[in-house]
């Protein structure tokens, strides 16, 4: 019992540490930086939200960006303050029922996850029965839908010219609090009976149901909450752009979530923060790659805009090749690993 | 009757795979049913245990119609099985591939499992109570010394007892073994005659198995169901089935 009290203060240390950091780094860092480590942790979140579903319950599903628009034109929606509103919505007015609610950002960011939950308990229904590559395609497909829809509904959404003045949020310490919640949850989760169904679930679907296991109910909740984390995180996401408009939510968003977790290893909680942090840094690092560059007086013409990109699909590639577990694959970093590392050494030594 | 089936038939576009067949499983003892390669034995289970869902007949357990149920809602009802090729939680440990198998058992909901305050959500006893169960459970089928070992580790004999012993977590009152023996020598074979009797005997249960190994089926069986093209050809004790002309042309054809 003792031990386990030891672990639990560690642990309150480290996500104290964490948030301290933040608070302190917030103040400390230029503005560039600190947008880039807050985007860090937006993608941390939105990327485990989609290791819930494919990397821990074995589901192959795209559509972390529709959810993500939910929360993210939530946020838009309710947050812009309404004298500012109308500038905006220029070609149509916005609807009158909407256009007078104001919500402070917390609870704009809450509801874009419960919607983007409730649509996914809609949708989950149907889509849960498909299996592997058919509920991908149902899942991406339904993720265009929505940016369709957004495109559409002009007096809610403002169609294709998007949200602007949305209050910008740059709070290093407020998105590392939501980020470091959504660790513990997913963590409390996954550590529970309901997290090991759901592992069953992806071994084996076949014996998972055959020992008690419903597998339409436990799909469901994974699908559902997956999407709730997606939606806040969506709403984080259009906070920090500043203007949410509907190409930001094209399906090649998500394959930037792919690529995480995959990197950091399906199923894996710590991997997937680790690769969140070195996909969204490399992204920015590599920028050099999309300008022009000049060697010895000559200009390699591969260097232009989109050559980032193809970096990326090779290191996927590669991965996918040759690191298929990712960095972390199904562990997880713990007190325990890192107090065997000492001692592995130690041990060495022993041997001589 | 623990289970009782009544004209069940399956059949897979022309072909017939299981032919109304009627099983009557009084509660208590070892049942077998046997037959040659493609007889819908196995047909025969997947029905059972909800995998299929039969083209005729019904299924009762415990007098309760148990047709075509969800294979999740007939193992709460207290119908576990094991699978002829194992099918364990491979990457999964010895403990938890177990202890999995006790997630039917959670009272808790999802919201008191990831807020699990003590004293305030029942879950921390309810898992408490689960992973002394899972325990006491490898202790008792002789599995604790791998408790931590990842269960594809483990040698084939050691795998098949894991397997049955994660069938026995969920609590079944009728445990169904599909060809348990199969790939195991004879020595092999007899250490697992004896624990599935020990198994029987500890748990209070009625099993039903599949086997080829004859000298399994006669060893432990009580009673014993001939299947052939999917019909029950004869039924009876091993005694009577050994005889049985019709079961030696199943088995070894019928010489013209």
């Amino acid at each position: 019992m003792k031990n386990i009290n030891g672990k639990t203060v560690l642990t309150l240390g480290v996500i104290a540490f964490t948030l301290i950091l933040a608070f302190i780094l917030n103040g400390a860092l230029d503005s560039y930086v600190r947008r880039i480590l807050n985007l860090c942790a937006i993608y941390a979140i939105i990327s485990l939200s989609l290791n819930l579903v494919n990397g821990f319950t074995g589901m192959f599903s795209l559509g972390q960006a529709g959810f993500m628009a939910i929360g993210a034109y939530a946020v838009a929606i309710f947050t812009v303050p309404a004298e500012l509103r109308a500038s905006g919505f220029y070609l149509e007015p916005m609807m009158p029922l909407l256009a007078n609610i104001e919500l402070p950002l917390i609870a704009a960011l809450l509801l874009g996850g419960l919607l983007a939950a409730l649509v996914a308990f809609v949708i989950g229904f149907p889509v849960l029965r498909l299996r592997g590559d058919y509920l991908a395609i149902a899942t991406l497909g339904f993720s265009e839908i929505i940016r369709i829809l957004f495109t559409n509904m002009q007096s809610v959404t403002n169609g294709a010219l998007g949200i602007k003045n949305v209050p910008q949020l740059s709070n290093m310490f407020l998105i590392y609090l939501a980020a470091v919640i959504t660790i513990a949850l997913l963590h409390l989760l996954l550590t529970s009976s309901y997290g090991r169904a759901l592992k069953a679930i992806r071994e084996d679907e076949i014996v998972a149901e055959a020992m008690g296991i419903n597998l339409l109910k436990h799909k469901l909740a994974a699908f559902v909450i997956s999407a709730f984390f997606a939606g806040v995180g969506g709403g984080l996401y259009g906070a920090l752009l500043g203007t949410v408009d509907p190409k930001n939510f094209i399906f090649t968003l998500t394959y930037n979530f792919v690529l995480i977790i995959v990197l950091g290893g399906l199923g894996s909680i710590s991997g997937t923060v680790i690769a969140s942090f070195i996909i969204t840094i490399g992204m920015e690092w590599l920028r050099f790659f999309d300008e022009p560059l000049k060697l010895f007086g000559i200009e390699i013409l591969i260097f232009r805009p989109g050559l980032r990109m193809v970096v990326f699909s090779v290191l996927l590639m590669v991965i996918v090749l040759f690191f298929q577990k990712g960095i972390m694959g199904q562990r997880e970093i713990s007190f325990d690993m890192l107090r065997r590392i000492p001692l592995r050494f130690g041990k060495r030594r022993e041997d001589r | 009757m623990i289970l009782r089936t009544e004209n069940l038939t399956m059949r897979f576009g022309g072909v017939t795979a299981v032919d109304s067949l009627n099983l009557n499983v009084p509660e208590g003892g070892v049942f077998a049913i046997i037959g040659p390669n493609g007889a819908g034995k196995t047909t025969a289970f997947n029905m059972i245990t909800g995998a299929y869902a039969p083209t005729g007949g019904r299924i009762f357990f415990e007098d309760k119609d148990i047709t075509a149920r969800r294979p999740d809602a007939i193992t709460k009802a207290g119908i576990a099985r094991t699978f002829q090729n194992i099918r364990l939680f491979k990457d999964l440990t010895v403990f938890e591939n177990v202890i999995t198998a006790k997630h039917l058992h959670l009272k808790s909901n999802l919201l008191q499992a990831v807020f699990r305050i003590p004293g305030i959500s029942p879950y921390s006893a309810e898992e408490r109570t689960f992973r002394r169960q899972t325990d006491e459970l490898l202790e008792k089928l002789g599995l604790s010394d791998q408790r931590d070992a990842i269960s594809s580790s483990l040698p084939y004999g050691r795998q098949r007892k894991l397997e049955i012993a994660r069938a026995l977590a969920t609590e079944p009152k009728l445990l169904l073994l599909d060809e348990p023996a199969a790939g195991m020598n004879p020595q092999e074979t007899e250490e697992l005659a004896r624990f599935i009797e020990r198994v029987r005997n500890e748990f209070r249960l009625t099993i039903l198995l599949i086997e080829h190994h004859m000298d399994l089926v006669m060893d432990i069986s009580e009673y014993i169901y001939v299947m052939d093209f999917g019909v029950n050809i004869a039924r009876g004790a091993p005694a009577e089935i050994q005889g049985d002309p019709k079961v030696i042309s199943a088995y070894l054809g019928s010489g013209e």
